[in-house]
């Protein structure tokens, strides 16, 4: 069965996400994510994990901080945790993580999500073959590019909706400006701001937290004019990154491609989503930009 | 092993990793001291913009380098798409033939496949991997027996004591050069804002773009202020003792797409440094240090820090000014094409104004830098000149101690 997943951005939408159409929920949490989403510490992990099997949803985990020497203790431990709960996935980027997941027996319920880093099928067969449940396709490939890699590995998932992550830097660039400008403003944990380049126009999200510092997409990627195509090459997972977006438009993307995966008409389901959140910038990404060396 | 050699705190010369955008460069960096260059090929490199080399030049290199000690890295970075596997079987295949030493790579697929088909290659896990920790070096050493790891720009000097200490192959550190903002292979700013894929060598850099910042509707930045996130350069002189105590096999430059100069001055600058850090078992004078950054400080033009080696990097690392990195360096006043021993003349290419009266200083491959003053210059045509002002001009002038071809002149600020 193909698996719709949504990010939990703030802990209190946890309920909505609950009785939403979604499958799994993808969760952030602290020690092992790295993003603009809330992290869960171990009491709310707990009982996130007791609500959702109370749900019937599946339960995820973003494992995708780059980890530094120190921090593999406490991974480890989070890991050893994850591995007694029964259908968690762990979405991960840092191979520490995979090698943490050999010795727990769990690399079957392993996600490589290296954001840009897997855009080709040999490097997603490299994973595949070495037991992951599945590989998330970067979200600058193509339509073509992804469509390929999603119809060769048969593990794929693709990213369908929502802003999409541009950079990542581990020092922290707001602290960095503010203690240069002398601002009073906070700037760390902060999800009011963004920048927009001199000569462009776009709105930038910007997040700073301990792990570093995070540049979302200005623009809110849909895919309804492809996931026709997307889904004919037969992906394990659909994701729709709630991060910058408002929980009623990431519960209406979530209920928009799940009328999809039920026969309804993307064209018309997506004109209906459209008109719904007309004012935001939604954008077909790269599906038919090709970036250039 | 006698106790003097067990009591050593640094136990073995590093290699001094070099970067070359094309063949001239790659010869210049081994005559001043590089144990090892590493520079990209037509294809399946970052770095697009870099002149890079044919197969036919690799060849070149490595015949060169292996006549000189010294060998051939060549960067195989790209994060492929499927299209760039087309011919790179061949390619590795080639790159083995041509006695290339080690090809470094991001690719888990790429290090997999290169194994497997030209197992004389070293496989060095590229920086682009962001290796932060030893769990993910041993991951990748049991899974792709990789022969060395680059270890990630945002390694703290304890971290990399620690990888280093339990990593059963080599680590590799960078030393000097341009620093991305952000984490390796993880931006994607080019990619969205001028569709040039940071990833297969078509960064824009956009990191150095200026840029409003707000909070909700107010704006924070001035226009006077605008935020900018540009990385300053890598110069981690201070730490090469310390990553030569930690073991640390080699240490990298970076600037594959800076100019012979670049390359002659910052080479020569470390391979000093560390030939005297570990004559002396790292322990030399501060004075002899200021002298060392002196040196390696002449060929740079850029803004520096010392990147994360002291903690995060934080305020001090990031340019906040619009246009700091494009200083052109007017101190690399010309090559030396040939010397008359009986004469003292010397024929020189010119590269930067030279006028008569300056105070100039000869860089030269093996040797120590040595000055003189020019007292007189003179066109190819045999006329006296005052000023030799027209780049790539040949002129004449005397030079009061032996010089060789290609040897560097500098101008000294007084």
């Amino acid at each position: 069965m193909l698996n719709l997943i949504t990010t939990l951005e703030r802990f209190e939408d946890l309920p909505a996400l609950l009785n939403s159409d979604v499958d799994t929920i993808l969760v952030s949490v602290e020690g092992l994510s790295s993003s603009c989403a809330c992290k869960l510490n171990p009491d709310e992990l707990k009982e996130t994990v007791q609500a959702a099997a109370e749900a019937k949803k599946q339960l995820a985990v973003l494992a995708n901080m780059t980890l530094h020497e120190g921090m593999l203790d406490d991974a480890d431990r989070l890991m050893q945790y994850i591995a007694m709960q029964e259908n968690i996935s762990v979405f991960f980027a840092d191979p520490s993580i995979f090698g943490i997941a050999k010795k727990y027996h769990m690399t079957d319920r392993m996600v490589y999500e290296p954001e840009t880093l897997m855009t080709s099928i040999p490097d997603a067969g490299w994973w595949i073959q070495r037991g992951v449940e599945g590989i998330c396709i970067s979200p600058i490939l193509t339509l073509q590019e992804t469509v390929e890699i999603a119809s060769t590995v048969k593990k794929a998932i693709v990213t369908v909706h929502g802003r999409t992550l541009m950079s990542r830097s581990y020092r922290r660039l707001l602290s960095a400006y503010k203690d240069q400008n002398h601002l009073t403003e906070d700037v760390t944990d902060n999800r009011d701001l963004y920048i927009v380049e001199k000569q462009r126009e776009g709105s930038m999200p910007i997040y700073e937290d301990e792990t570093g510092t995070l540049i979302y997409s200005d623009d809110v990627l849909d895919s309804f004019d492809f996931i026709e195509d997307v889904l004919k090459s037969h992906p394990i997972g659909l994701l729709i990154n709630g991060g910058y977006i408002t929980i009623e438009e990431q519960l209406s993307a979530v209920s928009a491609y799940k009328r999809i995966l039920n026969g309804e008409d993307a064209n018309t389901v997506g004109k209906e989503y459209r008109e719904q959140f007309a004012s935001e910038p939604l954008d077909s990404g790269y599906y038919e930009q090709k970036t250039v060396k | 092993m006698n106790k003097k050699l067990l009591n050593k705190k640094i136990s073995k010369r590093p290699e001094l990793l070099a970067p070359a955008g094309d063949l001239a460069r790659a010869k210049v960096a081994i005559d001043y001291g590089a144990d090892a260059v590493y520079l990209g090929g037509m294809s399946f490199s970052l770095r697009s913009r870099a002149s890079n080399f044919t197969m036919d030049d690799i060849r070149e290199a490595c015949k060169y380098a292996s006549s000189h000690g010294s060998n051939i890295h060549v960067t195989v970075n790209i994060i492929p798409h499927n299209e760039d596997f087309e011919g790179l079987e061949q390619y590795l295949k080639d790159l083995e033939d041509a006695g290339v030493t080690a090809i470094i790579t991001a690719s888990v697929s790429i290090m997999a496949l290169a194994k497997r088909i030209a197992p004389k290659l070293e496989v060095h896990c590229s920086t682009q991997m962001s290796i932060t920790n030893s769990a993910a070096a041993q991951l990748l050493i049991d899974e792709n027996q990789v022969d060395r790891v680059v270890l990630s720009r945002e390694c703290n000097m304890g971290e990399v004591r620690q990888i280093t200490a339990k990593c059963p192959v080599e680590t590799e550190a960078f030393i000097h050069g341009g620093m991305c903002v952000n984490i390796s292979g993880r931006c994607t700013l080019s990619n969205r804002m001028t569709l040039r894929d940071a990833n297969r060598g078509g960064c824009a850099q956009s990191c150095r773009w200026q840029y409003h910042l707000y909070e909700k509707n107010h704006r924070l930045s001035t226009d006077a202020d605008m935020f900018t996130i540009g990385s300053k350069d890598m110069m981690a002189a201070y730490y090469i003792r310390d990553l030569m105590e930690a073991g640390v096999a080699s240490l990298k430059i970076e600037g594959r797409m800076k100019s012979e100069y670049y390359v002659a001055s910052i080479v020569s600058g470390y391979r000093h440094l560390i030939d005297e850090l570990y004559d002396c078992d790292g322990e030399i004078s501060q004075e002899r240090m200021n002298y060392h950054l002196g040196e390696i400080n002449k060929g740079e033009n850029r803004e520096v820090c010392a990147g994360c080696y002291n903690g995060r990097a934080g305020q001090e690392s990031i340019i906040f000014h619009e246009y700091s990195n494009n200083t052109v360096n007017h101190d690399f006043l010309g090559t030396v094409v040939s010397y008359d021993k009986d004469t003292h003349i010397a024929r020189v290419q010119v590269r930067n104004v030279i006028t008569t009266g300056d105070r100039v200083e000869a860089l030269m491959p093996g040797k120590l830098n040595d000055e003189f003053d020019v007292t007189w210059i003179k066109n190819d045509e045999g006329e006296s000149i005052d000023r030799a002002n027209r780049p790539m001009d040949f002129v004449t002038f005397e030079i009061p101690f032996e010089v060789s071809p290609k040897d560097i002149l500098r101008k000294i600020h007084e």
